[in-house]
């Protein structure tokens, strides 16, 4: 019967939780006014790039609306695709990643001194803003794929003409062949995943805002497979903080959403989503494989069979992730929720949420069963002599009884 | 409710055995063990409580309400005997001197703690360290008596004031010293006003008076009595004159 209870309560601070996680909408403005800024002067007329028609467009977490605030001092790291107009047979990998970096690196260009490093880096160039604003946007110089051979794969035409090909400082002189990668046609699949509740929240949203529904923008909702996503990668960001062989992103994103069922409640999400997501991987003939959704011959594990820590880890992770919220439901475990948040989730994001969830429930005004919650834990450590505060009696008042 | 969350973790730098609870009802609870050392008379009193303070939800406007959950402190020491909550001082005192800091350390060092010392010297010496009030009307007139320097009636009359929202500066002070409000008990009944309502103060003259007519005390009704209680007496007197 608890159990029922905590649910209830523990999703209501798991979802206030991600609110807290999440990047400040203007923050997603800052960063479209930045993108928007570039693609204006790679299009300029006098540009040597305007023939190409380049198109700036996001990709990366900000695209697909779940991006985390950083943790400490740490850069929002900003993604964006730079199409070009070409075809490989009129440019080499070499060239196209040059063309983008003149262009930034023109005498009059603003972007002159902002490049980090200055010779660009494996596959983008990357624009590192003034150290307030905490940005820095990757821009990968790519070309529209011939995307045929995607679709004879099984890819939705949609998501597969969105296909890319784009430079790789490491094999542009060995491979003949361009890399492949399909950012676009990803966050088409991901919004396909969870898109009976997208449509739901925008609905909400409107309705609360007395707007027109088409005029709520998918990046001011979020749905309960982006609140997972973002739960998840802070979660990982505290346990592994600074482990390069911590689980990546989008192989929690692809498992996360092809784990979900458009469940309506983030708890109901996260303890299906988790088991489920151990299920989504394959197992082609003893490899495994986390596959990509636009792309079935890329496997985002693929660094897992040369390094077997990596592997680990990211078992160990999701054990560990679907162990703890179990044990959250219990009496036991939610009178705990605050000091375990804090500890899996960051302190001050935490405490931020169980505020907002302390201020509700004491809002509602006590008509709310559920176990107690602890907000502020003891700091004394039984194992130490306790100590006395010692205190000085100044003009006491006097007990008095009624 | 940050407030609170902030005040919890100052209170922890010297009583670090208190949390913060959210309890089932949607209340705040401060609970733990507070332990405190107090040199008294060349000697060391060293002693532990448990307690439980409730927050109220007007915090910090009104202070919290506290128990002595560790079962330390009988029910005939001095206690609210329908909550069982400790009477830390006569009520508008606690909310005066809680009012000078606003914040539960201050709650627990100026308040709480010299309450449990008194209980701690009490039970080693039958007696209280600093004294302490009679029990009811008379204990809280035994404050009023010494927190304004006055007698009782003196008192009576100063709490009228308070009751009737009505303290000309310049008038002639009741306690018969000759000077004006302003230059004598004045800036002591300001000292009190914003901690009370007018109502309370005015209940505690109501009982005050009743009390001291019912004892046979003959008092000048016309100088102690709120402005309502006098008015409403006048009526019935009228009503009863005609009845004759």
């Amino acid at each position: 019967m608890t159990e029922v209870i905590n649910r209830q309560h523990l999703s209501q601070i798991l979802r206030d939780l991600s609110d807290e996680l999440d990047v400040p909408p203007c923050k997603y403005e800052e960063a479209k006014e930045h993108y928007d800024a570039v693609g204006d002067w790679l299009g300029e007329d006098d540009s040597e790039l305007a023939p190409y028609e380049p198109v700036i467009s996001p990709q990366g977490s900000f695209a697909l609306g779940t991006a985390v605030r950083p943790l400490g001092d740490d850069d929002y790291d900003v993604d964006a695709v730079c199409l070009l107009q070409l075809s490989t047979d009129e440019v080499t990998q070499q060239r196209l990643k040059a063309m983008v970096g003149n262009r930034l690196r023109h005498p009059g260009s603003r972007y002159r001194e902002m490049l980090d490093p200055k010779g660009g880096g494996r596959r983008c160039w990357t624009i590192k803003y003034a150290d307030s604003s905490k940005f820095h946007l990757d821009v990968l110089p790519a070309i529209p794929d011939d995307y045929g051979w995607l679709v004879a794969l099984g890819v939705p035409e949609e998501q597969a003409q969105e296909a890319i090909c784009i430079t790789d400082r490491e094999t542009w002189d060995t491979d003949i062949d361009w890399p492949r990668s399909n950012p676009k046609g990803y966050v088409q699949w991901f919004k396909v995943r969870m898109r009976v509740r997208l449509e739901e929240e925008r609905r909400a949203m409107a309705l609360a805002k007395k707007a027109d529904v088409q005029a709520i923008e998918d990046y001011q909702v979020r749905t309960p497979l982006q609140r997972v996503v973002q739960l998840l990668k802070r979660h990982r960001d505290l346990r592994y903080n600074g482990d390069d062989d911590k689980p990546i992103s989008i192989i929690i994103t692809t498992l996360a959403a092809r784990a979900y069922n458009n469940e309506a409640d983030l708890l109901d999400a996260i303890l299906k989503v988790v088991p489920g997501m151990r299920n989504a991987i394959e197992d082609r003939g003893g490899v495994l494989w986390v596959c990509n959704p636009v792309n079935p011959q890329e496997n985002f594990a693929d660094k897992w069979a040369d390094h077997p820590r990596k592997r680990r880890l990211f078992f160990e992770w999701l054990d560990a992730v679907e162990r703890e919220h179990r044990h959250l439901l219990t009496d036991q475990g939610f009178e705990k929720v605050g000091e375990y948040l804090a500890e899996s989730y960051g302190q001050r994001d935490a405490e931020k949420a169980m505020t907002k969830y302390a201020s509700r429930r004491t809002a509602q005004g006590g008509s709310v069963p559920g176990a107690p919650v602890i907000l502020v834990p003891r700091r004394s450590d039984p194992s130490n002599e306790p100590s006395y505060a010692k205190i000085e009696i100044a003009k006491p008042s006097k007990p008095w009884k009624p | 409710m940050s407030l609170i969350i902030d005040q919890v973790a100052e209170a922890q730098t010297e009583q670090p055995d208190l949390e913060l609870v959210l309890d089932s009802a949607g209340k705040m609870i401060v609970q733990g063990t507070l332990r405190f050392c107090i040199e008294h008379d060349g000697r060391a009193f060293k002693d532990a409580y448990q307690v439980e303070l409730t927050v109220p939800s007007d915090y910090p406007d009104s202070p919290p309400t506290i128990r002595e959950t560790g079962n330390a402190i009988p029910g005939n020491f001095h206690k609210f005997p329908k909550t069982g909550n400790l009477c830390l001082g006569a009520p508008v005192e606690v909310r005066r001197v809680f009012a000078q800091d606003q914040t539960l350390l201050s709650f627990i060092n100026r308040l709480v703690i010299p309450y449990l010392f008194s209980h701690s010297y009490f039970h080693d010496h039958g007696e209280l360290p600093h004294g302490d009030l009679s029990h009811g009307l008379l204990g809280l007139l035994e404050h009023y008596k010494e927190f304004f320097g006055a007698d009782a009636l003196t008192v009576m009359k100063l709490l009228k004031l308070l009751a009737d929202a009505l303290a000309p500066p310049l008038m002639r002070c009741p306690c018969g010293s000759g000077r004006t409000l302003q230059d004598c008990h004045g800036p002591k009944l300001d000292e009190l006003r914003p901690h009370y309502p007018a109502n309370c103060f005015a209940a505690e003259v109501r009982e005050m008076v009743t009390t001291a007519a019912a004892a046979g005390i003959c008092l000048p009704d016309r100088e102690v009595m709120p402005k309502r209680m006098w008015k409403n007496r006048q009526k019935r007197r009228k009503k009863e004159g005609r009845g004759r």
